[in-house]
């Protein structure tokens, strides 16, 4: 039995080894949700204008344009659960906030969370959906991410240059222009549809939560191009418009729905997300709002 | 719990500790240990569902001693019916219930007359028809007195539930398996380091073989409509390979792990893919099944003593029982009938016994007649296994008539063809490790190279294992 013991760990040591080096690599290496979160916290007294939701917004509101000082924390595939999580996390140190834009999208009031991005949160925020526990993840962040993942995406990862969270594309990706992509996208989107009541009671309670501690939540739908926009379902539609009417009413807060500004092809990226030239533009109209409302109060 | 799974790499060495530093040295304890730690395995999956391999193990248990009591043939043979009633009683229900009853529903309906019945929602229980056949082959050999019934109620659980093999094979024979736990187990280090080998085999065979191979199969099968003709043919030829590794890696985990607790299991695959013609393939693929079809179906029947009718009949019989095994869907049934049209022409020409030892043996390369031998065999599994793969028998014929048209020479319009021709890469490493392992049990076992080039094969085993393993899927014959 000596033997077997002792062979066996001879035979796995280099294994071992590589395994060690390589999640020490990974947990040192790079990413955005890092670099996101880096910005977050050690600029938290600074920040007068948060910007939430998915990449929609990532994409679209680009801080610089704004004169209040603007730090944008959403992230592709970010659901409101962990919208309000972020901020919760931080409200304490973020003493000048006034404003939060939470982006409610076509999807917003259907996802409750995406499975396989839960992990980052987890490692990179320290937030963990409806408390889960991350026990083998937390031992192993190969296993959680797996090995060819880590090996091909993880620890080639770049610094991702964003700033203040938000993260550009330069130009329009002409190949992906089109109806059918449009059609796709909303198919793609419509498949992780899940009806869930807590997604606007949660919502909610975020506003609620805001307010109390004189924040003003807006409620915002970033533009689509037409290619996307016609094959969103009318019923989804209608309901997502008395949906957040229904919360804007309730709350007394103000909804900003872009979805249909015509903007031409060139500000966009793909069919749902702008480029930086409709991120400068869209923002800039933003910021304007936001001073209009400033003014008034 | 899955042997690819984190579950089961936690399992497996507290399992092994308790059993060689804990339990060491105390049969029966070794053997309560054996037992308990069945149960979880199988708990893990369901837990309601081991009530029922309680129960059987208590009804086969009970008859068995029954049976040294009575002298009488024909109560003999009532406590050997009720073994065979109340495990095939099981059998049928969880598995075949709602077949008969939608085909006597069609059946019925065919000549005017409509059935009011609605099929039940049964789940399957893991491994049913494995431990099933297990225990009833106890009980089968107890009454024919070719094994004396243990009175060990616990070394009889352990048999009847041995984890290794539980739920997918190898069917082990009573008079094999159940002496094993009879005799204290030694701890062997050469047997346990050939335990850890075929693990090792088993699980590139399973998570890097059937794993990748699963996904295309199943992309193309399910999707047969819009795939072209070279498509088609690809999709039949890695479910090809995704059954192999699937079933024979499972197997190989299977027999391995067993050797480390000083167990020794039948093998149940021998390269079935390089058999020369499908008697050969008969009796190098699932030979646990095969065999016990032979002993306790096929002899009984007459076997092939007898005319020529008699022959053709049983024949048939056995192929058809066996598909009928694999699933209640007639596309497994249709699957058997097929390998028994493919087997009769050799049997009635007394051919079926020509290939009996490996094949090029002593040499690197077939000879030319050899290689053909092969490929022929090979083209006729995996025509047959469009059947077995299919959902329905129209559903084949359909793949089937696929290949049949000018886009057979048409570059595979399946996803992700990068993958594709990695995984065709890894399938080639895989038959060429094959190949000159065939002498050994499983294809690493006696591959003669030193031993540093040994470990850098295994090195790369499970580099392949890590980087280039499929989605998990779970294995095929648990199904079954």
């Amino acid at each position: 039995m000596k033997q077997f013991i002792k062979g066996f760990f001879f035979f796995i040591f280099p294994i071992l080894a590589v395994f060690c080096v390589l999640e020490i690599l990974v947990r040192d290496s790079n990413s955005l949700y890092k670099e996101k979160w880096k910005g977050y916290t050690t600029k938290a007294d600074s920040i007068e204008v948060l910007v939430l939701g998915n990449s929609h917004a990532m994409n679209a509101i680009a801080p610089k344009e704004f004169d209040l000082f603007t730090y944008n924390m959403a992230f592709g595939s970010q659901t409101l659960y962990f919208d309000k999580a972020i901020t919760l996390k931080q409200i304490k140190n973020m003493p000048n906030l006034k404003y939060v834009l939470i982006s409610i999208d076509y999807h917003s009031l259907y996802y409750t969370h995406n499975e396989a991005r839960d992990i980052f949160y987890h490692y990179y925020y320290n937030i963990d959906y409806n408390n889960k526990n991350y026990v083998l993840e937390d031992i192993s962040w190969i296993y959680a991410l797996g090995f060819k993942q880590t090996i091909r995406d993880h620890l080639q990862r770049t610094k991702a240059n964003s700033y203040r969270g938000y993260v550009s594309h330069n130009s329009t990706n002409w190949n992906v222009m089109d109806t059918l992509n449009g059609k796709k996208r909303v198919e793609q989107l419509e498949a992780g549809f899940s009806e869930e009541n807590n997604i606007t009671n949660n919502l909610n309670s975020f506003i609620n939560t805001l307010k109390s501690k004189g924040i003003t939540p807006i409620l915002i739908t970033l533009p689509c191009h037409k290619y996307f926009n016609q094959y969103l379902n009318k019923e989804v539609v209608k309901k997502n418009n008395l949906e957040i009417n229904k919360i804007c009413a309730l709350n007394k807060i103000p909804y900003w729905n872009l979805v249909n500004q015509t903007y031409p092809d060139s500000l966009f990226y793909n069919v749902d997300h702008l480029n930086k030239h409709g991120a400068k533009k869209v923002s800039t109209e933003l910021n304007l709002m936001i001073q209009n409302i400033n003014r008034n109060l | 719990m899955l042997f690819n799974s984190i579950d089961f790499a936690i399992f497996l060495p507290i399992i092994f500790i308790l059993y060689w530093f804990v339990a060491n040295n105390n049969l029966k304890l070794q053997n309560l240990l054996i037992t308990i730690a069945s149960y979880v395995f199988y708990g893990w999956w369901d837990w309601r569902f081991l009530s029922l391999i309680i129960f059987s193990t208590l009804v086969d248990y009970s008859i068995g001693i029954a049976l040294t009591k009575q002298q009488k043939l024909e109560k003999r043979k009532l406590l050997l019916w009720t073994s065979i009633l109340v495990n095939l009683g099981f059998l049928g229900f969880f598995k075949y219930y709602n077949f008969f009853l939608d085909n006597f529903i069609t059946a019925f309906s065919f000549f005017g007359q409509d059935i009011q019945a609605s099929t039940l929602n049964i789940v399957l229980p893991v491994g049913i028809s494995f431990y099933t056949f297990q225990t009833l082959s106890y009980s089968i050999d107890v009454y024919r007195r070719k094994l004396e019934p243990t009175k060990d109620f616990i070394a009889f659980s352990a048999f009847v539930c041995f984890f290794p093999q539980l739920v997918a094979g190898p069917i082990e024979r009573a008079t094999h398996l159940l002496p094993q736990f009879y005799n204290k187990r030694k701890f062997e280090y050469n047997k346990a380091v050939d335990g850890m080998r075929q693990i090792l085999w088993g699980l590139f065979k399973k998570v890097v073989i059937a794993d990748n191979c699963a996904q295309f199969a199943n992309q193309i099968f399910n999707n047969s409509e819009d795939m072209n003709g070279s498509s088609l043919v690809l999709g039949a030829l890695f479910f090809t390979f995704q059954i192999y590794g699937d079933f024979s890696g499972y197997s190989d985990i299977a027999i391995g792990t067993s050797r480390l607790f000083g167990f020794d299991l039948m093998q149940n695959f021998n390269f079935p893919y390089f058999s020369r013609d499908m008697a050969e393939f008969w009796r190098r693929w699932h030979i646990s099944l095969s065999t016990w079809f032979r002993d306790y179906l096929y002899i009984p029947l007459g076997g092939s003593r007898g005319g020529t009718w008699i022959k053709i009949r049983n024949t048939f019989i056995i192929f058809i029982v066996s598909g009928f095994w694999h699933g209640a869907n007639w596309t497994f049934i249709i699957w058997g009938a097929l390998n028994a049209v493919y087997f009769l022409p050799i049997m009635l020409t007394n051919n079926n016994r020509n290939n009996l030892e490996t094949v090029a043996q002593g040499k690197y390369l077939p000879s030319i007649k050899e290689f053909f031998s092969m490929f022929i065999t090979f083209v006729l599994t995996v025509f047959a296994w469009i059947f077995f793969r299919a959902n329905t028998i129209e559903h084949a014929v359909s793949y089937i008539k696929g290949f049949f048209s000018n886009t057979l020479i048409n570059i595979p319009n399946i996803e992700n063809l990068n993958k594709v021709l990695i995984t065709i890469f890894l399938i080639l490493i895989f038959l060429l490790i094959e190949w000159f392992g065939r002498i050994g049990k499983y294809g690493i076992e006696k591959l003669s190279i030193s031993k540093p080039i040994r470990w850098g094969l295994y090195y790369f085993l499970i580099l392949c294992i890590i980087y280039f393993q499929g989605e998990e899927q779970q294995f095929i014959y648990f199904q079954f």
